[in-house]
């Protein structure tokens, strides 16, 4: 199985109940109207990291937290990993195999939603972590250097997308592996390192599900207990770090690459320019780089145009506004890869189960319209809920006199991202 | 059989393979699910057509003219047909 792996050309314009420019077009006027009636109507913050959430009864807290159910926990991570790897290979060694499965759906998707429904998950499903908690934590017990902050992860998460979208072969079980091993050697090199702290800072899977956890209900007060709250509130708590711009870059950059090498235009644009496979891997890295840094320049330079603000100040911006592009990201992962986590996801389980020919229930293709409906769902509400934490933040770092015109550009770049995005999705 | 249908009841794509140029390629076209797909190549080389719907399909081509292949798809979406060793797409179906 050669690069379309994860293509999931599913509910295309064709299948939305409406002609696909009103789609396009009412979805930039609902972001702008977002906009003018939170710029008039919503004068003072609401949202704060602070805020305790409604608790949960203490025994949910104890539970999770409790020594047992972690224990368990990194034993059923590790048998998990073991079966995998055991099952990559005596499993059919083509298209039939269950690793890309488990890697570019249950992983990457997977995780994301795992994430958004119940927090950090990968804190506890991370088989390094689990390996570090067997081994008694040991460690070299160094600090890990402040100045990284996110970018492993964020080179990590390139990584990823550079084999699912640009590398010569997406499906091989060769390169999938290879990638796997050299994720886990880095990691557990990491780990014995400087502890768990290079997990929470550099594993691109920890990160990804950290900013994804953003979004859940779910959260834990300051007192450590697990409690309910407003997702917006919990939004802001994402810790700004180096890299966190770059981190959010390459998610959604990469998604919009993702719609965009699939065009036949971009197809016929490569093939034009080169007959090698090697050649055409290196126009799509070039494209999926440029793709990342575009948003991260965009991005950089809205958050930072504004009025009455020093030079500090508005070095600090782009990452105190970097937690309004989660909401973005997870719109666009669910509107590209929702089919692929419950079709090929049913179909990836199967097979570690060791039953192919299960039958898979196509919910989603089978109803186009719907799909399709939900898609741009998911997009106009990741971009509204991002307008929103990006206006409730203005409204708390930039001066008086400037929270309107300190606004408008971010607000372009947001109106600006919706049409790409919906264009890229059914359009291109 | 009298109703007028909207378009024709099959898809018929000829691809011809010959000095490492395939044509065509990138080709857009539409059709409906259960409908036949038809594949009639010609090529001076050996190669393997990988039709990535659901289910999926695989043929061999061989050397010579005029080899057909047939499938259809069941379920919804976009699917790409690619030649596996020259790494071609040579058309995108959506299938509806």
């Amino acid at each position: 199985m050669t690069a379309h792996l994860v293509a999931h050309g599913l509910g295309g314009s064709a299948d939305l109940p409406i002609p696909y420019t009103y789609a396009l077009i009412g979805a930039a006027w609902a972001l702008t109207f977002t906009f003018a009636v939170v710029a008039l109507a919503w004068r003072t913050p609401r949202f704060d990291a602070a805020r305790p959430g409604r608790p949960l009864p203490q025994w949910v807290t104890r539970a999770v937290d409790a020594p047992a159910t972690r224990w368990t926990l990194a034993a059923a991570t590790l048998l998990f990993t073991g079966w995998v790897a055991v099952s990559t290979f005596v499993g059919p060694q083509d298209s039939g195999n269950a690793l890309p499965g488990v890697f570019y759906v249950l992983l990457w998707v997977g995780l994301v939603a795992l994430s958004v429904l119940l927090g950090p998950v990968w804190r506890v499903l991370s088989p390094v972590r689990a390996l570090h908690r067997f081994s008694g934590g040991r460690s070299l017990g160094r600090t890990y250097p402040a100045a990284l902050g996110y970018w492993p992860a964020a080179a990590g998460l390139f990584a990823f997308v550079w084999l699912e979208l640009a590398s010569p072969d997406p499906g091989s079980l060769c390169a999938i592996r290879t990638w796997l091993l050299v994720y886990l050697a880095v990691t557990v090199a990491g780990a014995l390192w400087c502890g768990p702290q290079w997990c929470a800072r550099a594993d691109p899977f920890e990160v990804y599900s950290v900013v994804a956890s953003r979004v859940s209900p779910l959260r834990r007060n300051s007192d450590g207990r697990i409690a309910i709250g407003n997702p917006f509130d919990h939004l802001p708590s994402l810790p700004v770090r180096p890299g966190i711009v770059a981190v959010l870059s390459v998610l959604l950059g990469s998604t919009a690459f993702d719609s965009f090498s699939a065009t036949p235009q971009f197809r016929g644009f490569v093939d034009d320019l080169t007959d090698s496979g090697l050649g055409a891997t290196a126009v799509r890295t070039a494209g999926l780089a440029l793709f990342a840094c575009v948003v991260a320049a965009t991005f950089w330079a809205a958050a930072r145009c504004t009025g009455g603000v020093d030079a500090r100040r508005r070095r600090e911006l782009p990452g105190l506004f970097a937690h309004s592009l989660i909401p973005i990201v997870i719109g666009y992962v669910f509107a590209h890869y929702l089919t692929y986590l419950v079709e090929r996801g049913q179909q990836t389980v199967y097979r570690l189960l060791g039953q192919p020919d299960a039958e898979v229930m196509y919910v989603l293709s089978m109803h186009p319209a719907v799909l399709a409906t939900l898609k741009v769902g998911f997009v106009v509400a990741g971009h509204i809920a991002g307008v929103v934490a990006a206006h409730d933040r203005a409204l708390k770092v930039l001066p008086a006199r400037h929270q309107l015109t300190g606004q408008l550009a971010m607000m372009l770049v947001m109106v600006g991202y919706t049409f790409t995005g919906l264009y890229l999705l059914f359009g291109g | 059989m009298t109703d007028a249908q909207a378009r024709p009841a099959r898809v018929v794509i000829d691809v011809t393979i010959e000095g490492g140029q395939v044509t065509p390629t990138n080709a857009q076209l539409q059709a409906g699910v259960d409908e036949p797909i038809i594949l009639r190549v010609a090529s001076d080389v050996t190669d393997e057509l990988h039709v990535h719907s659901t289910p999926e399909h695989s043929f061999d081509v061989g050397i010579g003219p005029a080899q057909s292949f047939q499938f259809t798809v069941e379920v919804p979406g976009r699917v790409d047909i690619e030649l596996h060793k020259l790494h071609k797409t040579i058309a995108t179906i959506q299938v509806q």
